[in-house]
């Protein structure tokens, strides 16, 4: 790990002192500044997002007639500064000053006349412990980013898990979620809940005619069309499964279900993919099975599996009268 | 005449000539200054002088730095020039000696 060295010393003879001894130091670089100016233009400390440009500062107290004191607490004042050691130098006579130097910032302090031993000694320690603090930091630094990373990739992983991969649209899973959240909150409002099975006509002749790759393109369109006919917030559409889905209208009745099950046929039809191998027509079409409920009793698994049940049972129906249309199942 | 010995670290032996270059460099000003009667830039000299000084092993250079220092805040003339004759002495009569402490 690189150290650079600032000294702030007004007088030549101290610099090429401290010079001198900083050389025999594991350090890099030594920048030295004579005035509080040149201090803070090479500190970059108008730029409050910098990186610091030193690892440690050696700042005399009185440098002529600037305040070495003010120079601290200006360093420190800017946050890249925050954990970079500042060493004030002070002559015996100011150790006055010694407390307004700790309360603007500063680590340590020698006094002058300079002993090399223990300049070379506390100058040492605080390259060791400047290590030490730039070694966390990094570590902060990378552990904030592999959060972060990590964060990105749960939130991923998480639609991931409630949307079907093809389609876009909610998958099984959510469904499952969600008609459950749904009825229990029907039965808490007594409102009614309606739900439509629906299931693309001939799908498998579709399939052999025209390639699975065709077949991926159709549910794509024909996901797109639930998405878009299930408006309202509330209304929620998602692929239950091959070429079935399945749309939850939340306080809706049997007359708004069945027109909503209308509006999705016809879209369908108005999409017009080709199916030259349908019974039904020239265009791929779907069955709809549609059942309403007004939730009065506990909600439980038996309750949803019958509910489901009935609609499913709508829609072979709907397939057995002949496909392309809606059959309606009231809920027992 | 008996010389003024000083045991300096051999580390710092390429600094010294041009430290006590600096100091005769002072001595000078400080004169000059003192006839002017510039009191302030006295002190300043008189304050870095004290500063270096002992940190190159001068300790003497430390100690007059000082009084310099604070006759000059005393705009005290008289010992002024009675310390920069001393300072001359004592450089003119240095004997450097470099030595491990």
């Amino acid at each position: 790990m690189k150290i650079n060295i600032l000294v702030v010393d007004d007088d030549r003879d101290m610099r090429k002192l401290l010079e001198n001894y900083l050389k025999r130091l594991e350090v890099e670089q030594i920048h030295f500044t004579d005035t509080a100016q040149k201090t803070y233009q090479l500190l970059n400390l108008n730029d409050l997002k910098t990186d610091p440009s030193v690892d440690l500062i050696i700042l005399d107290i009185i440098l002529g007639e600037e305040n070495g004191i003010k120079i601290c607490k200006k360093i420190k004042s800017n946050p890249a500064y925050q954990e970079v050691p500042i060493i004030m130098i002070t002559a015996q006579k100011e150790s006055g000053y010694l407390k307004d130097a700790f309360a603007a910032g500063a680590m340590d302090y020698l006094k002058k006349p300079i002993k090399k031993i223990e300049f070379m000694a506390r100058i040492n320690s605080a390259i060791i412990l400047r290590k030490e603090t730039k070694a966390r930091i990094a570590r902060e630094k990378e552990l904030l980013k592999l959060s972060e990373e990590l964060k990105k990739a749960n939130q991923k992983l998480e639609k991931m898990a409630l949307v079907d991969g093809l389609t876009g649209i909610s998958n099984r899973r959510l469904f499952d979620k969600t008609i459950k959240k749904e009825l229990k909150r029907a039965r808490r409002k007594n409102n009614d809940l309606s739900l439509i099975m629906i299931d693309i006509d001939n799908f498998k002749e579709y399939n052999d005619t025209y390639g699975h790759q065709q077949g991926d393109q159709c549910l794509k369109e024909v996901a797109s069309v639930l998405d878009k006919k299930t408006k309202r917030a509330a209304d929620f559409a998602a692929r239950y499964g091959g070429e079935e889905f399945a749309v939850i209208l939340p306080d809706t009745a049997k007359d708004g279900a069945l027109k909503i099950a209308e509006d999705i046929r016809k879209g369908i039809m108005d999409l017009k993919i080709e199916h030259k191998n349908s019974n039904t027509s020239e265009y791929v079409t779907v069955s709809l099975g549609v059942s309403s409920i007004k939730a009065e009793k506990e909600i439980d698994q038996h309750l949803i599996r019958s509910l489901i049940e009935q609609a499913d049972q709508a829609l072979y129906q709907a397939k057995e009268n002949g496909k392309n249309q809606i059959v309606y199942k009231n809920f027992e | 005449m008996s010389k003024n010995i000083v045991y300096i670290d051999p580390d710092l032996e390429f600094l010294i000539p041009q430290f006590l270059e600096n100091r005769e460099e002072d001595r000078q000003r400080l004169e000059k200054l003192l006839q002017e009667s510039e009191f302030d830039q006295i002190r300043i000299i008189g304050h870095s002088m004290k500063g270096s000084g002992g940190g190159y092993g001068f300790d003497y250079l430390t100690e007059i730095g000082s009084q310099i220092e604070k006759n000059a805040e005393l705009k005290n003339k008289e010992e002024i020039k009675n310390l920069i004759d001393e300072l001359r002495n004592y450089l003119d009569n240095l004997e450097i000696i470099y030595q491990k402490e």
